[in-house]
């Protein structure tokens, strides 16, 4: 499948990762990607101040920090009420069991990346985040985007969610842009 | 929260994000693709950071090592597991990436034996010889995976820990939904 080449470069991106080589890395990454604006916090604390003074469009987390770890990290964001609640979190980590990868979803971020990072992984989950955003839903005990990537006419019942089956969430794969979908939703709105 | 939800169901509110980030980016024209390939772009830059990377596995190596010393000489704690787990885990995570894909595979099953193993319980000679095999693949550059003593350690590092993890841990909870 053919990659969207995106233009990124207007984009604002906060790294919360606490190991500076891992930070490093995901820098260059975006960086090569064209993205001019990044930038880092050490933990997760650093990460909601950040939010707050640099009004990021994107997040990436490493799911295992000390003091305030990813989970919570969404957690909080997600229950703020600020408009930040809504940015779209990818989290970095290097659990690849499905319960773990399950588990984040849960907390509420949008696209999860299992080490090791690649570059062209990386970047298919950010242009997911960009081209393919979903809506959000709030429940009793969740909030965050749209668990349910894909729409299936044919189920029928209250909780799709409670059937065990795939439901598109890739475990360790590049959860690949669907790109004629993505570009004829680029081309329908997209601003040049 | 921040936006008005944009439709109400039984049980679950819809609300659409307030920026649409496709706003923000821009499909390039066939002639600016042409001339930046961001995915070949960001390989580029990592390839020129990787002047680095030994240096960088070595430090990770020294950190793990520096974790289980000091477990050896003060003794076994929730914080100092909790380090120790650490250590391994991120090297399990950067290890490919800096060019030791053998080497990951060895923290990764360090992280399984400390994730399914009590504190109180880690067989430290089994814990010993995970971290002496990083610290002696990281200073040997033994990276590439077709290398033979390297990838008969790990695969028997991994066999050992299962079997370990099989005897000793308490029976997995079912995985949720």
């Amino acid at each position: 499948m053919a990659i969207p080449h995106l233009d990124l470069s207007s984009l604002r991106v906060l790294v919360a990762e606490d190991n500076p080589h891992m930070r490093h890395i995901l820098r260059m990454l975006l960086s090569g990607y064209g993205i001019r604006r990044i930038f880092e916090a050490e933990d997760g604390a650093s990460a909601l101040e950040l939010i707050g003074a640099r009004d990021p469009d994107l997040l990436l987390v490493d799911w295992m920090m000390p003091i305030l770890d990813g989970a919570e990290l969404t957690r909080i964001i997600r229950r703020s009420p600020a408009p930040s609640c809504f940015i779209p979190i990818v989290a970095v980590t290097a659990h690849t069991q499905r319960n773990r990868v399950i588990s984040a979803r849960d907390a509420g971020v949008t696209e999860v990346m299992c080490k090791p990072v690649s570059a062209r992984g990386l970047y298919l989950r950010l242009a997911n985040c960009v081209l393919n955003q979903r809506d959000f839903i709030r429940t009793k005990s969740f909030f965050g985007p749209d668990r349910r990537r894909f729409q299936s006419p044919t189920f029928i019942g209250a909780e799709r969610r409670g059937v065990k089956r795939d439901d598109g969430y890739t475990l360790d794969g590049p959860g690949e842009v669907d790109q004629s979908r993505a570009v004829t939703k680029m081309r329908d709105s997209a601003v040049s | 929260m921040a936006s008005d939800p944009t439709k109400s169901n039984d049980g679950y509110e819809v609300v659409k994000p307030p920026r649409d980030l496709r706003s923000k980016v821009r499909m390039m024209s066939e002639r600016e693709a042409a001339r930046f390939d961001p995915v070949k772009s960001a390989e580029a830059a990592l390839d020129r950071l990787s002047g680095d990377f030994d240096n960088w596995m070595a430090n990770e190596a020294a950190t793990l090592a520096a974790a289980w010393s000091d477990i050896q000489q003060k003794g076994m704690s929730e914080d100092r597991c909790a380090t120790l787990f650490r250590a391994a885990h991120d090297i399990k995570g950067q290890a490919s990436t800096l060019g030791y894909p053998l080497v990951g595979a060895v923290a990764g099953s360090l992280c399984h034996l400390i994730e399914h193993v009590p504190a109180d319980a880690l067989p430290a000679k089994l814990v010993a010889q995970h971290v002496d095999a990083v610290r002696a693949m990281v200073a040997e550059t033994a990276q590439k995976e077709e290398n033979p003593t390297a990838r008969a350690l790990v695969d028997r590092l991994a066999e050992v820990t299962e079997d370990f993890v099989a005897r000793t841990a308490p029976p997995a909870e079912p995985e949720a939904n």
